[in-house]
């Protein structure tokens, strides 16, 4: 296994604070999860690369729902990897490495998109744009049924454009919960939000989100299954 | 970690506090109670069925789309970006000042979008102080590349467009607190100007190799009220 050079001065990495294993059967199980941080906190380079691997489309998914685009999500989701790269030593394990993966996507998100905005950049998407639905798909999908692929691609295209429509705060909500399937517990943990602020926000993103998609999920629109 | 209890509220909601849970109903997030009371109203209310069908349309066709495919070399662009952050080159002493101006270029650029931006900036104003205690002549270039004056043993600069919720999620990255709305950042010539380009959500590498790499700074970020 290669280990990470140094990015210290004395090029050494911090000592890593996450649990360690215990043998004792009364202390619940570490998380395999974190076992991996513990040992890329510790400087194995493979056991890093695990992680990314296993966060790729987590990462990737709720940046590219946030942000719209592809090629700003493939690059926020590398500056969060990096994030997380210095931030291990530091990761005390008190909340699910998931959860703090998704907070550091969530905070960067934002961050991009305010940094977006103030330069008007990706206002304008259509769905109806081919690029726009192409963004949504990858080329290694392509062993896939293709008319699968293509309802596939329309569908989060559609999905897309009314995730646009709503503000960031509300947006975040839905894709935790309704994209990514966290819990409201996990969702609290994410955002920092109150119970009751995050159900009560969600419902009035829901509520928005149904009135942008009603011209295609209504009876009369697009035929979704129960 | 500690477990979420239900809101229980609801042996007798009213309307409206139905229509505020319908979507937690769906996802099976509400109480008995809450339950037996929506149930009960939709069997009578056309207009409250009306609003959770297209509530569980909507949130059907969000849990049948797929998660975009992520690309398939994430860990070796992880990997290269890592390796280019660790190998930023150190440019030689006649490369130093081209270097020191590009960045002087872009500073001024920014300067002119700050001073822009202080009109509308809403929540807050950031000053960054750096103290340099044991600074080289050498180590002007490096002051100049982290937006600083050149020669000067301490200075202080403004960045009005940084919210606060940037700097403390960097600092809690960093494994920083912040007190009083001040932290101490302390590490290299190079350590503080990524911290600093980061706060200004730029490209860490525009700053790389500029800084001396020997010299530690300490830098002190200090939240203030902002202009109006």
């Amino acid at each position: 296994m290669d280990k990470i050079p140094a990015t210290t001065e004395d090029g050494k990495r911090p000592v890593a604070t996450l649990p360690r294993r215990s043998d004792d059967p009364d202390v619940p199980p570490v998380d395999p999860d974190l076992a991996i941080a513990r040992r890329a906190a510790d400087g194995d380079m493979g056991a890093f690369d695990a992680l990314v691997s296993l966060y790729n489309a987590r990462v990737f998914a709720v940046a590219f729902r946030m942000l719209g685009d592809r090629a700003e999500a493939e690059d926020l989701a590398q500056e969060v990897f990096v994030a997380v790269y210095h931030a291990l030593p530091e990761f005390r394990g008190d909340s699910k490495l998931s959860t703090w993966m998704y907070r550091i996507t969530k905070n960067r998100c934002l961050n991009r998109i305010k940094f977006l905005k103030r330069r008007h950049i990706g206002e304008h998407q259509d769905i109806h744009d081919p690029a726009v639905a192409s963004q949504v798909g990858d080329p290694g999908q392509q062993k896939r049924d293709p008319r699968r692929l293509l309802e596939q691609q329309e569908l989060s295209a559609l999905v897309q454009s009314g995730l646009q429509k709503l503000s960031p705060e509300q947006r975040e909500l839905v894709v935790l919960r309704d994209l990514e399937d966290l819990s409201y517990e996990e969702i609290v943990h994410v955002t920092g939000l109150q119970l009751g602020t995050v159900k009560s926000r969600l419902h009035r993103a829901r509520a928005h989100l149904a009135k942008i998609l009603a011209p295609v999920t209504g009876p009369a629109g697009l035929e979704v299954a129960p | 970690m500690t477990r979420l209890e239900l809101i229980v509220n609801d042996k007798n909601p009213s309307r409206d506090e139905m229509r505020e849970q319908l979507d937690a109903y769906i996802d099976g997030f509400v109480s008995e109670d809450m339950r037996a009371a929506i149930e009960a109203a939709l069997a009578q209310d056309d207009a409250l069925r009306a609003e959770y069908e297209a509530l569980r349309r909507t949130m059907s066709l969000l849990h049948q789309t797929d998660r975009p495919a992520p690309p398939v070399d994430m860990v070796a662009r992880v990997r290269h970006r890592l390796a280019a952050e660790r190998a930023a080159p150190m440019p030689g002493d006649d490369e130093m000042d081209k270097v020191v101006d590009l960045a002087e270029r872009r500073l001024l650029k920014r300067a002119v979008l700050f001073t822009a931006s202080v009109g509308i900036a809403a929540a807050a104003a950031l000053f960054v102080v750096v103290g340099l205690p044991q600074m080289a002549e050498g180590g002007a270039h490096g002051v100049a590349a982290a937006g600083l004056s050149l020669g000067a043993r301490a200075a202080t600069i403004s960045v009005a467009d940084v919210a606060a919720t940037d700097v403390e999620m960097l600092a809690s990255e960093a494994g920083l607190t912040m007190l009083d709305g001040t932290l101490v950042f302390e590490g290299t010539g190079a350590e503080v100007a990524r911290f600093v380009f980061k706060l200004r959500s730029d490209k860490q590498a525009e700053v790389r190799g500029v800084v001396p790499d020997g010299e530690r700074i300490r830098l002190t970020v200090k939240l203030t009220p902002g202009a109006p």
